[in-house]
């Protein structure tokens, strides 16, 4: 199983992220209040950020290390990134979004890749919309296929759910959980709700105030920290 | 009067492509970049705004002048001086208009494999594209009217350097008052439909 290795602080005016975390991927639940340097975590990742000190890696791949002044630049990461709000492209429709991230040149094997997503996701009859004509839940599910279209080696997540109402939310969790292991893809899912790491991931890592607080288990990391965590906007 | 129109148009039509390349390169650096000097580059380029265009006029004299580019009392020298001024609004349109994009749009395509460049064509100039319209309409109107700095650089001669706004001031000086009165109604008019056209485009989304 692929190792995503991270260690890195950074500082934003008085906000510090210090993190330093191993887990073997598979579904990991990043956890913690507002503030507690999630998003960070996830754009740091991802190359949008650099991190000022540390060294992140991801099996072979060595994304970022400050010594060795290697930077990767988030073109070059490969990583799938589906943001909170989906920021899907509001001026291409569905198709289009989702084609976004494929190299052109092979015109078929483009074509032929955008429509199995499509079908992946089942979205083929919503190709032609436009994101504004979309449900929340539609929405997602093409910020996905779009992040899947690159064939990342690592998928993040910003609080897929968030906008999403209680039914769909575990709905398309499940089908979330299905996707990972149908495409063997380490996923790394940012999460206010302790529900959702529980129901969803393999590892829970908690962060706390820019620091790792606990890492393991969803059910013992979750389970036996109450109170442990300043929750403030935490769905216990 | 149709060669003052017809050049007017020219000069302007060419001062307003000069301006779109620049004064969105421009808009783009100040909305996106930080670099040393940044607040230099701003107030100068803002600088022909709030300058009396004679003082533009002087200084691009001098600058024109030198070198010998001999463009002193052409056409191009018009073009010169109504992109210069025309520059400020663009470049403060195009600003606006570039700020007004979501960077997680942009963070978006990066995280898709985009290029910068890639990602200025295929996203940011679409989602801006109403604003960086509105400040060429803008800079076009601009440049249709530009008088002063025109007149101290390219001079006042019929038929090659002379636009609207000095041929209206040589008709009124020399008392053919039914000439001014048609070219004054036909700027009019051309400024009256920029504004319309410039309001319809501010308002609401292109998607």
């Amino acid at each position: 199983m692929v190792e995503l290795v991270v260690d890195i602080a950074l500082q934003r005016g008085s906000f510090e992220l210090q993190a330093s975390f191993t887990v073997a991927a598979g579904l990991v639940a990043l956890c913690g209040p507002s503030g507690s340097g999630k998003s960070s975590m996830l754009t740091a990742l991802a190359g949008l950020v650099r991190p000022d000190t540390g060294r992140i890696a991801l099996g072979d791949a060595l994304l970022f290390d400050a010594e060795r002044g290697v930077h990767l630049p988030p073109q070059q990461r490969r990583i799938g990134y589906v943001f909170q709000n989906y920021a899907l492209f509001p001026h291409l429709n569905v198709r289009e979004n989702i084609a976004f991230g494929i190299a052109r040149g092979d015109g078929s094997a483009r074509r032929a890749r955008v429509e199995d997503l499509l079908a992946l996701m089942q979205l083929s009859e919503l190709a032609g919309r436009y994101p504004a004509e979309l449900s929340g839940g539609q929405q997602q599910r093409v910020a996905l296929a779009r992040a899947l279209a690159p064939d990342p080696r690592l998928l993040l997540l910003d609080e897929p759910f968030s906008a999403l109402d209680g039914d769909l939310r575990r709905h398309l969790g499940r089908e979330l959980r299905r996707l990972q292991r149908q495409l063997d893809l380490p996923v790394l899912l940012v999460t206010h709700s302790r529900a959702e790491a529980l129901q969803l991931a393999d590892t829970a890592i908690v962060l706390s105030a820019g620091r790792v607080a606990a890492l393991g288990a969803p059910a013992e990391v979750l389970g036996c920290l109450p109170g442990a965590l300043g929750s403030a906007g935490f769905s216990w | 009067m149709v060669d003052a129109l017809r050049l007017s148009f020219v000069v302007a039509g060419l001062a307003t492509v000069l301006v779109g390349v620049l004064g969105t390169a421009l808009g783009y650096a100040l909305a996106k970049l930080r670099f040393p000097g940044r607040g230099f580059v701003d107030a100068l380029v803002t600088l022909p705004l709030v300058l009396p265009p004679t003082v533009v006029g002087y200084y691009l004299l001098a600058l024109l002048g030198r070198g010998g580019w001999d463009l002193l009392f052409t056409p191009q020298a018009a073009v010169i001086a109504a992109a210069i001024m025309a520059l400020p609004i663009m470049v403060r349109t195009a600003r606006a208009a570039i700020e007004g994009v979501d960077p997680v749009y942009e963070q978006a395509a990066y995280t898709l494999g985009k290029s910068p460049v890639a990602t200025f064509v295929l996203v940011t100039l679409p989602l801006a594209w109403r604003g960086l319209l509105a400040g060429l309409v803008l800079s076009f109107a601009r440049a249709l009217g530009e008088f002063g700095a025109t007149l101290m650089v390219a001079g006042n001669i019929p038929g090659r350097t002379q636009t609207m706004p000095l041929a209206i001031y040589e008709a009124t000086q020399s008392g053919d008052d039914a000439l001014a009165r048609t070219l004054v109604a036909v700027l009019t008019l051309g400024a009256f439909t920029v504004l319309v056209v410039v309001n319809r485009l501010n308002r609401g989304r292109p998607w």
